[in-house]
């Protein structure tokens, strides 16, 4: 009963939001509908429960002690600063001091520790193509006369602009559109065996 | 090994049956060969494996075998005793030997009936009946029989008249009045039972080992629920260092013996474990790389930013597609625009929301900001105040929705409009006169994407897209536009504007230079300098680390 | 002087310079704004996820009018049973909203796949040839779409060993077109990020005042 009973849930509502996208019926789309209502709310407990776990997997390696305890604490107070004013103020989550946290602290630590991937990128790029195959240079190439065309629009030379565009809008976006239509059979194929009951990623 | 009774095939210890005959190898009554060990049937006289006599032992009243001369096994040792108790004898008996008689069968019994009348004479060989002889090869072999008197006798030997050697299987009554001397036989000797154990033999006895010393006699437990017991296992000690086996060192040597293998081999010690670590030439390289980039960056910035030069390189395609697509909506339309990208990307998505939520404005259209991540709320409100788009009359936040497409799909499925509350002031979207015609997904005229990740950029265009025949646009992060171009070569999206790049582009047709127009110079430079550290890596040499 | 915008300039200049600092060596100061950063990311989106979607959608309503709402209870008993999988014996008693939640997800996914992607995406591939309509260079880019197209997906359904060197031919062309697009998307990636340092910098300098 334990096995069974996600199972056939997971089958029947998928089933009846699958039909959905191919039949017009007002009952199957007044069914589908309110499920995709539903799965938006227990979507949201889904978040909620991921950010609880961060708590209490930082809360945990405090009371035992464990290596980098310290930073553990730094993160549980930050979260229930953001927490208790948000609460606190009426307006929640754009409240004076959450939007201040926001906008002076958030921000910036998440936007520069993104900007640190420029300096790794370009490392990884200095190592990447020092082996000399077939794929390697085409791929080389590529990029050279990518970064060459964004390069020269500071220059007289626009066919590079120009060839950059149509590098992006052709071979490139060929080879991409054979990858989102491969990436597309295959969600097609593991959606279709989690509907049949074969794949069953929420059991234990 | 058993040795089958039946036919003398040698079978596995413990076997019941013959491998050979089936016969059983151990018969309930049966007599064992007091040489091989094998067992025999009943009727046997002889043992089948090694054809020693399975009669009886003699008697105990009879002489016993300790007092008697130990006659050894071999040959050798007969030769050697003999001459060692008797070497006179021996010398006559070598002598004499040499009058070798070839008698038939007949002649020596004759002689031997005759002779034994006369008196007793020793006959060097004793001869089997035909049918009890073991096989023997088909040519005769010479018998030779050598006769004495009884006054050349020693004095030994005619006391040993009634010798009986402890031979079970032999036959004592032939034996008191011959003696053997086996050398000169080719026919089976039959060999004593107890015979003294050769050198050979005795070293390989196994060695005893000193009898152990007898274990401390166990104290009884004094105190608790075992008291009175004795035996009982010692409590363990929690932490026992572990004994230092160096099994490296002994896998080696046995492996490889000896030194001239391993010399052979060319064995080295096992080099201690180590951290993988960059060399610091590599180290030194890539700060280096990193000082040149951040110096690419900031030089421009420092010394000013550097303008475009003059004449305009053509407009990308799908810029400028999206910038008709905006310019045809008519005035007080409502435009729906998705923020769905995080603090992250918002260096970039912001030069690239900017123009576009500018010209919105322009344009006079009612624009609500909604998004698919917590975050976007926020970064939709303050670019929208930074445009200077009203809050309430050009612009509404309609917040979050949850569950991307899940989210995706019954905000285009609905009949009614799925948000009815806005993001700031909680009020009902009916209470905003600007926003009270809005009743359904299709009352929007445009749907704009912002998008830094690929999964909402596919949500939108999967799960509303196909849904409804409102067109979308999309602007998204330089890393994104590849994934975006197939969409608008096949019309899904009318109109494309991937990074700040053709954000510039945009503010150039606009006529509106902002962010993106003064940011791309800097950015053309740093990508140039980028292409040349990448070019220069891959004309080093010099393998990769894991 | 004690605006808070402008003491949150400087807050905001402080922690840019202290991850930048990662460059030159992992440090304290380093660290200690990382993990700031995961609790305040993380408390923001639990602030946000609870007063805009299980306020508004979900308790308000209950609690205003559960007769007309009544069905709202579904997936708040889901909901509910989905926070047990933080117990730790209590686990699988979450496996029902998982599976709910998979199944929906599965069903959008195949179906967004075929109709948003599948359908389009392969009636796009096979644009005209013909030269009247679409002009020589419109005609030759629509020809290295097809062939670029259905070469990558050979190239993902026939590779390893193929008997047939025809076969083998056209998954090699398959290669050869991903890996343009992956020269592509690693020159535009390093674009974005040079753009969001370009961003960070320009920060920096206009809180500086340079």
């Amino acid at each position: 009963m334990r096995k069974v009973i996600p199972i056939l849930v997971a089958v029947l509502s998928g089933l009846t939001v699958l039909a959905d996208f191919f039949i017009t019926h007002p009952i199957l789309d007044l069914v589908g509908r309110t499920l995709l209502q539903w799965a938006m709310i227990v979507a949201a407990f889904a978040f909620v429960a991921g950010l609880l776990n961060i708590f209490f997997t930082h809360t945990s390696r405090v009371f035992h002690r464990e290596k980098g305890w310290g930073y553990s604490i730094v993160v549980i107070l930050a979260m229930w600063a953001v927490l208790v004013f948000g609460f606190l103020e009426p307006e929640g989550p754009h409240g004076y001091v959450v939007s201040w946290i926001f906008r002076y602290v958030q921000y910036p630590l998440q936007a520069t520790v993104m900007a640190l991937l420029a300096f790794f990128a370009l490392s990884a790029g200095y190592r990447a193509f020092r082996r000399r195959t077939l794929e390697s240079t085409i791929m080389l190439l590529t990029t050279s006369l990518v970064l060459l065309g964004y390069a020269a629009i500071m220059t007289d030379l626009w066919p590079m602009s120009a060839l950059k565009e149509w590098i992006l809008s052709v071979p490139a976006m060929a080879g991409v559109r054979g990858i989102l239509l491969g990436v597309a059979l295959g969600i097609t194929a593991t959606g279709l065996r989690i509907l049949i009951g074969m794949d069953k990623p929420y059991s234990d | 090994m058993i040795y089958c009774p039946n036919c003398g095939t040698a079978n596995r210890e413990g076997s019941r049956y013959c491998n050979q005959c089936g016969a059983p190898l151990t018969p309930e009554e049966g007599i064992k060969c007091q040489i091989c060990g094998a067992i025999n049937s009943p009727e046997n006289e002889k043992c089948t494996n090694c054809g020693a006599s399975l009669k009886p032992a003699p008697s105990p009243e009879e002489k016993p075998a300790e007092e008697l001369p130990k006659v050894p096994v071999f040959p050798e040792e007969i030769i050697l005793t003999l001459e060692e108790e008797a070497p006179d004898f021996l010398a006559d008996l070598r002598a004499k030997a040499q009058e070798v008689v070839l008698p038939e069968e007949e002649r020596v019994e004759e002689e031997a009936e005759e002779e034994k009348e006369e008196e007793p004479i020793i006959i060097l060989e004793e001869r089997y009946e035909e049918e009890e002889l073991p096989p023997t090869p088909a040519e005769e072999k010479p018998t030779v029989t050598v006769e004495y008197r009884e006054e050349e006798l020693p004095d030994w030997l005619k006391e040993a008249k009634e010798i009986v050697l402890p031979l079970e299987p032999s036959p004592p009554a032939d034996w008191l009045k011959e003696v053997e001397i086996p050398w000169l036989e080719e026919e089976i000797v039959e060999v004593p039972a107890l015979a003294e154990i050769p050198p050979w033999l005795e070293a390989l006895r196994p060695i005893e080992e000193a009898p152990a010393a007898p274990p401390p006699e166990e104290e009884a437990e004094e105190k608790g629920v075992l008291q009175g017991l004795k035996g009982l296992l010692k409590p363990a000690t929690i932490f026992e260092p572990p004994e230092k086996i160096p099994l490296r060192r002994e896998v080696a040597e046995l492996s490889l013996g000896s030194e001239e293998i391993q010399k052979l081999v060319k064995l080295k010690p096992a080099a201690p474990a180590v951290k993988i670590k960059a060399p610091p030439k590599e180290i030194r390289t890539h700060r280096l790389i990193h000082f040149i980039l951040f110096l690419a960056v900031l030089i421009p910035m420092l010394i000013g930013w550097p303008s475009m030069p003059s004449g305009s390189p053509p407009t990308p395609l799908g810029v400028e597609k999206f910038f008709q697509t905006v310019e045809a909506l008519p005035p007080g339309s409502f435009v729906l625009v998705a923020f769905d990208y995080e603090p992250y990307m918002a260096g970039e998505m912001e030069a690239v929301a900017y123009p576009v939520l500018a010209h919105l404005k322009g344009k006079g259209c009612h624009v609500a900001l909604i998004s698919l991540n917590p975050m976007g709320p926020a970064l939709a409100q303050a670019l929208g105040e930074r445009v200077g788009l009203r809050y309430g009359e050009e612009f509404i936040n309609l917040g979050y929705i949850p569950g991307v497409e899940a989210g995706l799909r019954a905000l285009g499925t609905s009949e009614d409009w799925l948000v009815r509350y806005d993001y700031l002031q909680g009020k009902p979207l009916d209470s905003f006169p600007a926003f009270q015609s809005i009743k359904g997904l299709k009352d929007w005229n445009l749907i704009v994407l912002f998008s830094g990740q690929s999964s909402t950029l596919l949500g939108w265009i999967e799960q509303v897209g196909s849904v409804i025949e409102v067109p979308m646009v999309a602007g998204v992060i330089s890393g994104l536009k590849p994934y975006a171009e197939p969409y608008l070569n096949s019309g899904q999206l009318k109109g494309l504007l991937g990074g700040m790049t053709d954000a510039a582009f945009y503010e150039a047709v606009l006529g509106k230079p902002s962010e993106a127009t003064r940011a791309a110079p800097v950015q053309a430079f740093a990508l140039l300098i980028a292409l040349l550290v990448i070019l220069a890596g891959s004309l080093t040499r010099g393998g990769s680390h894991a | 002087m004690l605006n808070p915008d402008f003491i949150g300039q400087w807050v905001a200049l402080f922690l840019t310079l202290v991850v930048f600092s990662y460059l030159i060596k992992d440090n304290f100061l380093y660290r200690l704004a990382i993990h700031i950063l995961v609790g305040v990311a993380a408390g923001y989106a639990l602030l946000v996820a609870y007063k805009a979607v299980l306020e508004k959608m979900l308790i308000l309503p209950l609690l205003q009018d559960p007769q007309t709402n009544v069905g709202l209870v579904v997936p708040l008993t889901l909901g509910l049973l989905l926070l047990a999988k933080l117990l730790p014996r209590m686990g699988w008693v979450g496996n029902v909203s998982m599976a709910f939640l998979f199944g929906v997800g599965a069903a959008l996914a195949i179906g967004g796949a075929m109709v948003g992607t599948l359908w389009p995406q392969t009636l796009a591939s096979i644009s005209s040839f013909n030269l009247a309509h679409v002009g020589l260079p419109g005609a030759f880019n629509n020809f290295i779409l097809f062939i670029g197209a259905i070469s990558v997906l050979f190239y993902f359904y026939f590779t390893g060993a193929q008997r047939r060197k025809a076969l083998r031919a056209v998954a090699s062309l398959g290669k050869a077109f991903i890996m343009i697009a992956f020269g592509a998307l690693f020159a535009t990636g390093l674009v974005t990020f040079v753009t969001l340092l370009i961003s960070r910098i320009n920060f920096i300098l206009e809180v500086v005042g340079w």
